[in-house]
């Protein structure tokens, strides 16, 4: 073989060998660069027209598995109507970080749905992204005495959002025990 | 069938009938010299045969193109279209019995007993240019795919997948992320010049992981004639609105005779996919792709360096991507999707990014007592990212994404017949390290392998041979794990010997018998002993073990074959028992998270046995209709509960009868197929979402006509699956639970190869 086949195979072998990818990082140098937003806690602020005021939170700080998570009872009055104000939070790192601006900042791909098995309370959505309502903000309705249980979920739904809680992922479901007495 | 890669070819008046060409004849499978083949020009009467040592050469040839012809004893003949302009050397490949099976055809070797393997010819001529690998070996009796709807499949052989089979390509083992139901083969199916299935356990050539069967592929050889050559293929589809091309260019100068090259690249892209009621969004796929190969030298000694990418966006159902139990029960109770749009290009979140590189740099040198020693690197690079629906803090960034890179060191000792014995030694070598980033499913690890080899086949007379052969693999892998404040480290390591024994029974000329005895391992995956997460898409939360054992199979593989004039029969029967078979249990209760109540699995080990038939009939009712049988069964229980095994495939049938001829210089063949898959019944109970669906029947035909010029071949094909755009749900796809199959597919397909 002649030196300059030689030299051609070695100049084609290095073009190969320098386009190779590299990755950077070291197995034991694990980080997270795009941490998903983690909600961990869910915080009901509801004030009623005559000034009372009730609140109930659901949180689960260590996240998915582990310990099991903290679970309010939400205790409200008979007859009363209550504007609600829902936080979405995550605790799980030093300091608390909330998401609720970031959902009604994308309001228009949010939707917080309320789901309650008990026929003296009623609960309607009073926000809105423009066309469809977000459900960050709600009035409660009271009306006799009795319990059950409410469930929230925050649907996920860019692009689908059609008004109803169906499409999309959910991000969020808890259920609240809930008391009216 | 054969018939219908006999090309014609354009008997040139050319006046200077001088030219000659020679090469030698070598046995595809060992790469022995095969003395005393018949070498001609098809329909002309010049010829010659080779000498002892394999080498021929015929004078007196005319310019043009003409069709060789190379048969030798106990080969199926093999002709080849050579352009031949000058003195030219070309070499040939005989094989033992080749078929023709989906424009692949299934070579017998007599190499290593329990090997059926399949062979497809250059891959833009063949049948299947567009199809994924995991689509293309689909047509073999045996093997089957677990899809994630119509972009994301993997084979299955005798009811194994993932890290139970073995992926070689070109002779590298492919290290990704095999561990995913979801994780396709990161391989351009265009690269194939030949992919050959070994069924059953093989870990002693191959390695750890080898339970199921081992799937090579590899690039065709780089050319022997002079000169550039090249092809171009491409195909487009009615479902999904899109095709795939491929183009490559080879050559060889006369004036540098030991270099060798190609070049080569394929595109990709579909639309999302129909299925016969709605489309089925976000379905979409892209993928880009080269590979540059170059080789210095001869048969005694050379060097040889290949490098590869492969890249693609792959979309994933948007109705399948749900939050919780809750979403997951809305969508099994839905007829349709929950997430239906128009048909777009668009591949959006969720989707998967893939990436995957090879470089591979070979040496061999054959010693003077004809033994080949070979030397093999290689190194990998694998990025795997997934988008979520959900976007994180950086909005461009994937949710999650695992870095692999792979170094590997083979060298092997060849020793071809002599006394009667082929054997072969080995070691190989292997380093490996796996980063994520994102959201955790499985742990940043380290891994290191050794392993050495020895194989024998020994002839005893011309009735009997018999194989053995024996392995030691150690395994070290190192988990790493990261709580704020310092990196915790945890290893695990295995030593695991493997065997195998078979042997070849020939009775007269027609029947063979085989039977294969085999021991093969793996060690715990990843997700197996470190996953703790929520598993997107399948709503499920995986809690792996860390206390899990190395997972060891026993098997046993009998195959009988007929070789008759007109019809030939494989039957093959196995049993495989496997002793610390890594499966998920469900757990309760069931976590309960701030998204939901999850059903929740975790890793347990059992013991279990798989056992199944496969068989093959091809009839040739008239030289020009040929009817193909293909049935497979296959049973999986777990001997510890007596449950059946879940997500196994079920029975299935296809018959398809090819009719195949010539009109003047045109080859044409058309193939009508039915297939019919049983409704897989043999589920174990209370541990999947929904009852498997319902069996089913699809039809399917392929039409096709080539023709060969002094310009090159030229290969034009029709297909059209699921012709009668059926309504159906596979229980080997995870979209099931979502959505339907994809309905009719008209694909056409062409190819020019000059």
């Amino acid at each position: 073989m002649k030196s300059s086949n030689v030299l051609l195979f070695i100049i084609m072998s290095t073009l190969v060998l320098s386009s190779c990818k590299r990755d950077d990082d070291e197995p034991d140098d694990p980080h997270n660069h795009n941490e998903e937003e983690l909600i961990t806690t869910v915080e009901l602020q509801l004030h009623a027209t005559d000034g009372t005021h009730a609140s109930a939170h659901w949180s689960d700080v260590d996240g998915p598995g582990g310990d099991y998570p903290i679970i309010d009872t939400l205790v409200l009055d008979t007859n009363k109507t209550y504007s609600l104000h829902i936080e979405f939070l995550d605790e799980s790192g030093d300091e608390v970080h909330d998401l609720t601006h970031e959902i009604e900042e994308e309001g228009s791909e949010h939707i917080v749905c309320y789901d309650e098995t008990i026929d003296e309370l009623s609960i309607t959505r009073t926000d809105s992204d423009g066309v469809y309502e977000i459900g960050l903000t709600s009035d409660w309705v009271t009306t006799n005495a009795s319990s059950g249980n409410v469930t929230i979920s925050l649907k996920h739904q860019p692009g689908v959002k059609d008004g109803t809680c169906t499409p999309g992922e959910t991000d969020v479901e808890v259920v609240f025990p809930t008391l009216i007495e | 069938m054969v018939s219908l890669w006999c090309l014609t070819f354009g008997l040139s008046a050319q006046s200077k009938c001088d030219l000659t060409l020679s090469g030698q004849v070598v046995d595809e499978h060992d790469g022995s010299a095969l003395g005393f083949a018949n070498v001609f020009i098809e329909n002309s009467s010049v010829g010659t045969i080779s000498d002892a040592s394999g080498y021929y050469s015929i004078a007196g040839i005319c310019p043009g193109v003409h069709v060789v012809v190379c048969s030798h004893v106990g080969c199926e003949p093999v002709r080849d279209t050579l352009l031949i302009e000058d003195h030219a050397i070309h070499n040939f490949y005989p094989e033992h019995h080749a078929e023709l099976l989906d424009g692949i055809s299934i070579v017998e070797s007599s190499r290593e007993p329990n090997i059926v393997s399949i062979k497809t010819r250059v891959p833009m001529l063949d049948r299947s240019a567009g199809k994924s690998l995991g689509q293309s070996l689909e047509g073999i009796s045996g093997v089957s795919s677990l899809s994630t709807g119509n972009s994301i499949s993997k084979p299955i052989i005798h009811g194994l997948h993932s890290n139970r089979i073995l992926v070689i390509n070109n002779g590298v083992r492919q290290e990704g992320q095999q561990w995913g139901n979801e994780h396709a083969p990161e391989i351009d199916a265009f690269i194939a010049g030949e992919i050959q299935v070994y069924k059953g356990a093989q870990s002693v050539r191959f390695g750890p992981d080898a339970i199921g069967g081992v799937i090579l592929v590899m690039p065709k050889s780089l050319p022997d004639s002079f000169g550039i050559a090249g092809g171009l293929a491409g195909s487009w589809q009615s479902n999904g609105l899109g095709g795939s091309g491929n183009m490559y260019f080879e050559g060889r100068a006369k004036k540098i005779p030991a270099f060798r090259w190609r070049a080569q690249g394929s595109a990709k892209r579909l639309g999302d996919a129909d299925a016969p009621e709605y489309v089925l969004t976000n379905t979409g796929i892209e993928e880009l792709n080269f590979s540059l190969n170059a080789s210095f030298g001869d048969q005694k000694k050379g060097i040889e360096v290949f490098y590869s990418q492969f890249n693609t966006n792959l979309g994933i159902l948007s109705a399948s991507h749900i939050g919780n139990l809750t979403d997951f029960q809305r969508a099994l109770e839905a007829d349709e999707p929950l997430v239906v749009k128009p048909f777009s290009y668009a591949i959006n979140r969720p989707y998967q990014h893939v990436e995957h590189e090879l470089f591979k740099a070979s040496a061999h040198v054959k010693t003077k007592n004809d033994r080949n020693v070979g030397v093999v690197y290689s190194r990998q690079y694998n990025l795997r990212e997934e988008y979520d629906t959900h976007k994180g803090a950086q909005a461009d960034a994937p949710g999650l994404q695992f870095e692999i890179v792979t170094h590997g060191l083979d060298v092997t000792l060849e020793n071809k017949k002599t006394a009667n014995h082929d054997w072969q030694f080995g070691a190989s070598g292997l380093i490996q390290e796996n980063t994520f980033e994102g959201r955790y499913f499985i742990p940043a690890f380290r891994k290191g392998s050794v392993g050495v080899f020895g194989l024998d086949q020994m002839q005893i007379n011309s009735n009997w041979s018999i194989e053995f052969g024996g392995r030691m693999d150690y395994v070290e892998q190192s988990f790493f794990f990261y709580n704020q404040v310092k990196t915790e480290r945890r290893n695990h390591s295995y030593a695991q010997p493997s065997v195998t024994a078979g042997l070849i029974r020939k009775f007269g000329s027609s029947w063979h018998w085989k039977l294969n005895t085999a021991n093969s391992w793996r060690p715990p995956s990843a997700n197996e002993l470190y996953s703790n997460g929520l598993h997107h898409g399948a709503a499920s939360f995986e809690i792996g073990d860390t206390n899990l054992r190395k997972e060891v199979s026993y098997s046993l593989n009998t195959e009988l074959t007929f070789q008759g004039e007109h019809i030939q029969i494989e039957s093959e029967a196995y049993l495989n028992f496997m002793d610390g078979f890594v499966y998920l249990v469900p757990e309760f209760p069931a976590t309960l998270t701030i998204r939901g109540a999850f059903p929740t699995f975790s890793y347990g080990q059992t013991t279990a046995l798989l056992y199944g038939l496969d068989n093959q009939i091809r009839y040739k009712i008239k030289p020009w209709i040929e009817m193909i049988s293909r049935t497979s069964i296959l049973r999986a229980r777990d001997l510890e509960s007596g449950n059946w095994i879940i997500q196994m495939p079920s029975d299935q049938s296809a018959l398809s009868i090819e009719f195949s001829g010539k009109i003047q210089d045109y080859s044409m063949y058309v193939a009508p197929s039915v297939k019919w898959v049983n409704k897989q019944w043999r589920v174990p109970s209370n541990s999947d979402y929904s009852p498997p669906p319902a069996g089913y029947v699809l039809a399917n035909v392929i039409a096709g006509v080539s023709r060969t010029t002094r310009l090159g071949d030229t290969q034009l094909s029709l297909e059209i699956n699921n012709l009668l755009n059926q309504q159906y749900r596979n229980y080997m796809n995870r979209y099931r639970y979502y959505a339907d199959e994809i309905g009719r597919n008209i694909i056409v397909r062409i190819a020019h190869h000059f």
